[in-house]
């Protein structure tokens, strides 16, 4: 579903039939949807006219859907279908009498897996609620508050649009996918609207700041600005909370699998952040908030020492159920540490690494796996690595993160080609582009005759990211650079 | 001297869809395919300033501009009429 009030429609019905939503992103290549499809069983598909040319590819592979709705256009095979319009005839007054309990399943939202495999991440009415009731609390969400909900029902972010703002009786806007791309629009759109409440990725407030014609809008009205899902740099959050000195800045922490965990309210300029700023000093990701315990644990689960870093540890009201039929995943993905004092609680292990300040807040200092962010996505590079390897061009692949200057990553690739191929650059990619989804694609794939390895003979992925990082050529991050302080 | 929209079509398919595609339909929504990220757009911004030589200002980044090859060559046509022929 893309961005808009079907999607809505599409989520509480859903719910209020006693099912419970798969969230999709539209733009999976067409083999991972169908696998994702035969993963989970999903029997109903409900979508967009937006995505008819799609629809009949995908309906040619994925004979177990039964129905179909939001489309106009018929498809030829046993798949009914229902457009958008035909459901106004059904009686709106009563939802059906299906009886659900707090530890049934709510939605799954699919992430990036190491070996190639998404993980449906299991989400309950319970975790769920918890949630929208803590996000409500901690921002102190209003009936009158107008949230600009950024990111698409597939990203673990748009709870706070679709639970939180209902939750509360408050308005939330659902940022159509166009006005993402352009931050003009997007900051007329922030302003007809008079938003209250923002929350998405740094990048887009990134691009508002850099393209976004903000001097020539009004927004007084925005009184919080929250932002996750990726560090920000903080050259570029000062000056946006320059450009807005009346909202409240917060840093929003939390893997899917717990949705939000930690949050930290930066403070304003005037409280002497502003030497921190200076010294690029990161944003901290916070304390925990209510209901929610967290440890910071070396790789025997012990505690470690305030200031040491190691693993944190979440235990939550807003906690995944597990992975959707995934017991090997679900036997590491919790840990039961002594020091909680009690054996039956599960903590989830986020594979985050962080310090504990003076101040108690917590510090993001990276990953103990591959995984990374890519403008707010979560990639397993081991996913690319191993997508680019099946092209029968490729001998042998690499995938390594390059640091932008925004406080995020993009992926590069290299590879080597089996004798005899003279496969170009563009060609792998293209094998790429059906196998992964766009913001997983490298933003450039180097063929090499050889690959850099460390002493013992693995490929040396650190040398390729700094060969990468030290081109002088111009990339989008260098772009953004030079139009703020060029 | 190449058209603007075909200009347009060989910066977008070789430098923002690596070479996926071919053409592309001039009057297809570039900002729903989900092929164009938001970097991206902002990197055809840059492009159309340095190759058409002019400044693209920050209110000019709207949807109606920029959602299609049409409507950025309109706009790019546009700019020429009010400050002399482009220099593409």
């Amino acid at each position: 579903m893309p961005r808009c009030l079907a999607s809505a429609v599409a989520v509480f019905g859903i719910m209020k039939a006693g099912a419970a939503y798969v969230s999709i992103d539209p733009h999976t290549p067409i083999d991972s949807l169908w696998r994702l499809i035969d993963d989970c069983g999903i029997r109903h598909l409900i979508t967009h006219d937006q995505h008819s040319e799609k629809l009949g590819l995908l309906l040619a592979g994925a004979h177990e859907l039964s129905l179909l709705v939001g489309s106009s256009v018929e498809f030829d095979g046993s798949t009914r279908v229902r457009p958008w319009e035909t459901l106004d005839q059904f009686p709106a007054g009563h939802a059906p009498d299906v009886p659900s309990g707090e530890k049934d399943l709510a939605y799954i939202m699919y992430t990036s897996g190491s070996t190639g495999r998404p993980k449906g991440i299991m989400h309950t009415y319970s975790s769920g609620l918890s949630y929208a009731r803590l996000s409500v609390r901690t921002y102190d969400v209003k009936p009158e508050d107008r949230i600009g909900n950024y990111s698409p029902l597939h990203f673990d972010m748009s709870t706070f649009g679709y639970f939180a703002g209902p939750r509360a009786g408050a308005t939330s806007g659902l940022i159509p996918e166009a006005y993402t791309k352009l931050p003009a629009s997007l900051s007329q759109l922030m302003e007809s609207e008079h938003l209250t409440i923002w929350y998405s990725v740094p990048a887009a407030l990134i691009h508002l700041l850099v393209r976004g014609a903000l001097e020539k809008r009004d927004l007084s009205s925005l009184r919080w600005v929250m932002f996750g899902g990726e560090p920000f740099s903080p050259k570029h959050l000062r000056a946006l909370m320059k450009q807005w000195p009346h909202a409240i800045f917060s840093n929003v922490y939390g893997p899917t699998e717990v949705h939000q965990c930690t949050y930290y309210h930066v403070p304003a300029a005037e409280s002497g952040i502003e030497d921190d700023f200076e010294d690029e000093k990161p944003i901290p990701i916070g304390k925990v908030w209510e209901d929610t315990e967290g440890l910071v644990v070396d790789d025997l689960d012990q505690p470690v020492p305030r200031g040491e870093a190691g693993e944190l540890l979440i235990h939550s009201a807003t906690m995944m159920q597990g992975y959707w039929a995934r017991p090997d995943l679900n036997a590491n993905a919790f840990c039961h540490p002594e020091v909680s004092g009690s054996s039956e609680k599960g903590f989830y292990q986020t594979g985050d690494l962080v310090r504990t300040q003076e101040d108690g807040n917590y510090l993001f200092l990276g990953r103990k796996d591959r995984q990374i962010k890519t403008r707010g996505h979560r990639v397993e590079l081991d996913e690319v690595e191993a997508a680019l390897a099946a092209d029968p061009n490729v001998m042998e692949a690499a995938a390594f993160p390059v640091r932008d200057n925004q406080g995020s990553r993009l992926i590069e690739a290299a590879a080597i080609l089996v004798p005899g191929s003279e496969a170009l650059p563009e060609d792998l990619m293209e094998h790429l582009s059906r196998h992964l989804a766009p913001y997983a694609l490298p933003v450039q794939i180097a063929i090499l005759d050889k690959l850099p390895r460390t002493a013992t003979g693995k490929v040396d992925r650190s040398r390729l990211q700094r060969l990468a990082e030290q081109k002088p050529e111009l990339s989008s991050s260098r772009f953004i650079e030079d139009k703020i302080y060029g | 001297m190449a058209e603007v929209p075909d200009i347009l079509n060989d910066f977008i398919v070789e430098e923002l869809l690596s070479g996926r595609g071919d053409t592309i339909d001039g009057d297809a929504n570039l900002l729903m395919s989900g092929q164009i990220d938001s970097i991206g757009m902002m990197r055809l911004v840059d492009f159309i300033e340095e190759r058409f030589d002019f400044q693209v200002p920050p209110e000019d980044v709207t949807i109606e501009n920029l959602m299609s090859i049409r409507t950025m060559s309109n706009y790019i046509a546009r700019q020429a009429e009010n400050s002399g022929p482009p220099s593409a």
